[in-house]
């Protein structure tokens, strides 16, 4: 993969995780049902901080493979 | 021997510990101005991490948030997601504040305003803009670590001797270490919080209740409201603030030294990578918040809901751990934000006034520099606690303003200094104006995010009435 191709995708993923807080994590704002014993919106918030962990970990390997952290 | 003897000795040793690791990290060393501010742009990726987690885990971080969960619920999970959004940002912008700072041997954020746009003055109002919003933010921190021993040692500790203690402390090894004493530092920091908040707090809900589960239910019949976010801290205060605080976040200029010292690029990104897992030490936090909420249990000041929580469910020598924590997370970021204030005053300050000044005075002026801030706000803490709260109110919003300048600056050409600084003037104004004449989020969403807006507008509008930056092809040359 060329440098621009691998900037770009590794842009996405960087992106992931604020549509994930900013434009989805609202619908999860009701009290019911309690996953792992919590509500909905803190189950949602605290395994996207797993996630987004995982995003970055994408965008590095992408960015290591098009030779872009020299 | 008393019921507060083994808190008490438990505090002392745990802030005698931290003096002598952060004195040892620097003591033998001759330090230029690079290896006092940023530890020569050397560290690895575990200094590295604890520096940065230290900056965002704050003694804020240890009883705000448990006190939030406890007086508002379910709106403080704006503070789980915003460190994800912050550091998705920071993993791509970083690069750039990194390898300039390599290039040009930049050590303060003003620094890396003035490289790129030229300006002694742009430099001047960004140091200016970033001291003027965080010594009511140290000021904060030092009440809060007064007030954590003072708890946290059953009393037996004063709230004014906590304060001149902590600050003490810390004054030393910054002054003899710079940045290598707060990582060093904040080795043991983090260590201690982990312990805290897995061993102590984790517990807490299973203490009272069971399980987390339990704990919610619980909750919902004595607050209902408090499992979901509702007005005034409805969605849309919600997701604005998320945005706000996920772009402001690497405006505070005690981040930039941090990205300074990164030994290389991949040590930086790596870190990058794995912060966002750090957020996860608020949950217990937050998880103890919500049981002395769900528990009906009536606070004076909510920021004590932590620690009720602890003296509710544990004996009480626990309370001790607690305060040397509550301690390792005041200091993790009092100290630096005093270091990196000191960074503006010598380099971006003081050599506007003594042009000439070598590497070595910079280096004695810095240290003079945490001095000073080191002993403002300690006399601010004793003396005028809450006098700077118009300040502190301002501060998150304040320094997002810088944002327009340090971003559309890296790739965009028609960017310069008079577009960066009237659009850090008009955001500042209109945060202002909205917070004290105002004084209510137009439309529910956060006065910062205003603010922003019309900073962006201000700047692009006098981006194009103005000339092209010629300083931007030597900026850019950094990276190819």
């Amino acid at each position: 993969m060329d440098r621009e191709t691998a900037q770009k995708y590794a842009m996405l993923l960087g992106i992931i995780p604020w549509v994930a807080y900013v434009i989805i994590s609202p619908f999860f704002n009701k009290p019911r049902p309690l996953i792992l014993g919590m509500p909905p919106l803190m189950f949602w918030n605290t395994i996207w901080l797993i996630i987004t962990s995982l995003c970055l970990y994408g965008a590095y390997k992408l960015e290591l493979g098009g030779g872009l952290l020299e | 021997m008393s019921e507060a003897t083994i808190p008490v000795i438990l505090i002392l040793s745990w802030v005698f510990i931290s003096l002598i690791v952060g004195v040892l990290a620097g003591i033998k060393r001759k330090f230029s101005l690079e290896g006092y501010l940023v530890s020569g742009r050397s560290l690895g990726l575990i200094f590295l991490y604890v520096l940065m987690a230290g900056e965002i885990y704050s003694a804020y971080a240890f009883l705000g948030t448990g006190g939030w969960a406890y007086s508002y619920g379910m709106p403080i999970m704006y503070a789980i997601g915003y460190g994800a959004l912050a550091y998705s940002f920071g993993y791509f912008y970083a690069r750039y504040v990194w390898k300039i700072g390599k290039v040009f041997k930049c050590v303060t954020e003003a620094d890396y305003f003035e490289t790129r746009y030229d300006s002694k003055a742009l430099a001047l109002l960004v140091a200016l803009i970033g001291i003027i919003f965080n010594v009511p933010y140290l000021q904060l921190q030092l009440q809060g670590l007064g007030y954590i021993i003072h708890v946290g040692s059953l009393g037996s500790i004063s709230l004014k001797a906590g304060i001149v203690i902590g600050m003490v402390i810390m004054l030393i090894y910054v002054y003899t270490s710079g940045l290598r004493g707060i990582a060093w530092t904040n080795f043991l920091q983090a260590l201690l919080m982990f312990i805290v908040a897995w061993a102590v707090l984790f517990a807490v809900p299973f203490i009272q209740f069971g399980g987390i589960g339990e704990m919610f239910t619980a909750l919902e019949k004595v607050k209902p409201g408090h499992l979901v976010l509702h007005p005034p801290l409805g969605i849309s205060w919600y997701v604005s603030t998320l945005i706000l605080s996920g772009l402001g976040f690497f405006m505070y200029p005690q981040l930039y030294p941090s990205i300074y010292s990164a030994r290389d690029l991949k040590t930086l990104k790596r870190n990058y990578v794995l912060l966002p897992l750090y957020s996860i030490f608020m949950i217990p936090v937050i998880l103890a918040g919500f049981t002395v909420a769900a528990l009906g249990v009536q606070l004076g000041r909510p920021d004590e809901a932590v620690l009720k929580a602890v003296e509710l469910s544990y004996p009480s020598w626990v309370l001790g751990i607690v305060g040397a924590a509550g301690f390792a997370a005041a200091a993790s970021t009092a100290s630096a934000i005093i270091l990196s204030l000191a960074g503006l005053l010598s380099k971006n300050i003081y050599t506007i006034v003594k042009p000439s000044a070598s590497d070595r005075e910079l280096v004695l002026a810095s240290r003079i520099s945490v001095i000073l801030f080191g002993l403002t706000a300690m006399i601010l803490a004793l003396y005028a606690p809450g006098r700077l709260v118009a300040l502190l109110l301002l501060a998150y919003s304040g320094m997002t303003q810088l944002f327009p300048g340090a971003v559309l600056g890296i790739f965009w050409k028609r960017m310069n200094k008079y577009a960066a600084g009237a659009g850090i003037i008009a955001g500042l104004i209109t945060i202002t104006y909205l917070k004290f004449g105002l004084k209510t989020n137009p439309l529910g969403i956060h006065f910062g995010l205003w603010g922003l807006m019309v900073n962006f507008i201000v700047t692009i509008i006098v981006a194009y009435l103005t000339k092209p930056d010629p300083n931007f092809e030597k900026f850019r040359a950094a990276f190819s």
